[in-house]
């Protein structure tokens, strides 16, 4: 599982995703912090067969909710990730790899409702929360799918 | 955007809140009176972004690293005309291989740039198509393409500068480190591969169609003895100017507009000018390369091009240029003895103009005996071209005036990416406000 926060830790609510992969990399999981450009990201994902994209979104639902998204499956609302006017972001990133038949085999994203995206300031408590509460998510599945290739190839756990 | 006259009335107002497909925040407003055109205004609200005031008083050797900032798509234009300008100031000529590497890296940028442009923002307004994901639904192979060629460049930037985006490598004198001869050969396949794929693609671009709109202009470019330029040579126009850098500011000047955070430039005089691919290939056709000029036979484009719409296709030729260009430096590439010049402070004042992708940038810097910037001035392509987008919508439009109101619309969009604006660079996202009285 190849994971990805996307977001800027100095603007706001807009850290969520970067919050979310320094956290799973502070408790020994692979994870990668992306600025969110989406021509990178194409890269980024190329050859892995499960994403977890990670990112604040903007859908108008309350701080800090999460909405999980199964990208490989539903075209993305476009507005809902764009912060940027000066370059592709993920949303732009998925339809694109999709319309050239570059998709990882499971896309997955994971938005993070963001409400503030003030320079230099904190992400709002409830976002905050809702970086934990992925993290947790993300760690436990992580964990049991390594457990389940353990057992399915017999090979031994780490 | 919106359209808020949705009716066809020879009176009226179209709005287009925010114009996607361009770089940074800002908007058009247009005002017809009997289907003839009152007024145009580029109106550019991105706020200011106050990098010359930043730069003073910080030592000239951060000015490379804060000026690369100002733009995500051209940072090495800021980066080189700083350093160029620098050096003027110190009287520093840095080794041959060293301003090679310099054009490389150029390139690099021109090519991301280019390629960015024409396949992801310009080409979907060519084919009907409301962006480049449509655009790639229909075109998976000019798309797959188009990425790999933009990747190219990045990896270019990358391998020179650090990183891909805000490179980190240029100092004054020089660069912080440079690369082994083996590093660039890598790139050698690939630049081979994208060289063949960008003369094919130049004949895809070539067959769009394109409005028939020709302007007189006075096209300003930078012209070099024996290069096609990109961060060196006299500045020219076809209409006579020929200048060095240090006399930019007795000929061009800013102008602040009302209805824009980013100045205006005219040429003392005369007005408006353009600058940018179109400038630069109808005033330097005959140093291009062999491959690019069979690639601009191939395309159709004859010189001199006075149809901004097929700036499309100078870019596109521009990118060939650039390929076959880095391909050449790669080949002749002998490491310098030292990345970096060793250089003495002193006072001084430096000019210098390069070629962005966009168009001509020029850079001033005053320094002190401890090379603390005492003052700068630096003018990016898009407030030069901001004006002359105005005028070629107020010559445009009533081409177009009897079309639905969402035509009229989108080709004025379509007008105002020929010149590729990077309106963050000019102050510095687009609305559309048409409005009919």
């Amino acid at each position: 599982m190849r994971i990805i926060g996307c977001g800027n830790t100095d603007r706001g609510d807009d850290a969520a995703g970067i919050l979310v992969a320094r956290r799973l990399a502070e408790l020994g999981l692979d994870s990668i912090e992306h600025s969110g450009d989406g021509f990178a990201l194409l890269e980024l994902w190329h050859g892995a067969d499960d994403v977890v994209l990670v990112d604040a979104i903007v859908s108008g639902a309350p701080p800090g909710t999460i909405s999980p998204w199964d990208a490989g499956a539903d075209p993305i609302k476009s507005q809902h990730c764009r912060c940027s006017t000066h370059v592709f972001g993920p949303a732009e990133a998925i339809e694109i790899a999709r319309a050239v038949g570059r998709l990882p085999e499971r896309i997955r994203i994971i938005g993070i409702e963001a409400v503030q995206f003030e320079p230099g300031s904190e992400p709002v408590p409830d976002v905050m929360q809702a970086v934990e509460d992925v993290v947790r998510e993300l760690y436990e599945q992580s964990k049991a799918r390594a457990e389940g290739c353990c057992v399915a190839d017999s090979s031994p756990c780490n | 955007m919106s359209v808020e006259t949705a009716p066809r009335k020879k009176n009226g107002t179209i709005k287009v809140d925010y114009m996607a497909r361009v770089e940074g925040e800002g908007a058009l407003f247009v005002k017809l009176k009997n289907d003839q055109v009152q007024d145009v205004k580029l109106k550019i609200f991105e706020p200011p972004r106050l990098f010359e005031a930043l730069l003073r008083g910080r030592h000239f050797n951060e000015a490379p690293d804060i000026t690369a900032r100002i733009c995500g798509i051209c940072p090495v234009a800021y980066q080189m005309t700083a350093v160029q300008a620098i050096e003027r100031g110190l009287g520093i000529r840095v080794h041959p291989m060293v301003r090679e590497l310099r054009r490389l890296l150029y390139a690099g940028e021109w090519i991301e740039s280019h390629v960015l442009h024409i396949y992801m923002l310009h080409a979907p307004d060519f084919l009907g198509y409301r962006d480049f994901v449509e655009l790639a639904k229909d075109h998976p192979k000019q798309a797959t393409e188009a990425l790999r060629l933009k990747k190219l460049g990045n990896q270019i930037m990358t391998l020179l500068g650090g990183r891909e985006i805000h490179p980190v490598s240029a100092a004054v004198g020089g660069f912080y480190k440079t690369p082994q001869r083996a590093d660039l050969e890598k790139l050698a396949d690939e630049l081979k591969w994208a060289l063949d794929t960008a003369c094919s693609k130049a004949e895809f671009l070539a067959g769009f169609e394109y409005p028939d709109f020709e302007q007189t202009y006075e096209f300003v470019a930078l012209s070099h003895p024996s290069e096609y330029p990109l961060n060196e040579g006299r500045l020219v126009s076809n209409k006579g100017l020929n200048l060095d850098a240090s006399q930019y500011e007795d000929y061009f000047v800013e102008q602040h507009v009302k209805h824009s955070n980013a100045l205006h430039s005219v040429i003392r005089g005369r007005g408006s000018y353009q600058t940018g691919p179109l400038a630069r290939f109808n005033l330097n056709y005959s140093k291009l390369p062999n491959v690019a000029r069979q690639v601009t036979e191939h395309c159709g484009l004859r010189v001199p091009c006075l149809n901004p719409f097929k700036s499309i296709l100078a870019r596109a030729v521009e990118v060939v240029f650039a390929l076959d260009e880095a391909l050449r430096i790669i080949k002749l590439y002998e490491p310098p003895p030292a990345p970096r010049m060793p250089f003495e402070v002193h006072a001084g004042t430096g000019y210098a103009i390069t070629e962005a992708p966009r168009g001509i940038q020029f850079n001033k810097y005053s320094f002190d005996e401890h090379g603390l910037i005492l003052s700068v001035k630096i003018v990016p392509p898009t407030s030069q071209n901001q004006k002359r987008i105005e005028d070629d919508l107020r010559n445009f439009i009533p081409t177009i005036v009897s079309q639905p109101v969402e035509e009229i619309t989108r080709r004025s969009e379509q007008a105002v990416r020929n010149y590729d604006p990077c309106i963050s660079c000019a102050t510095h996202f687009l609305k559309l406000i048409l409005e009919r009285e």
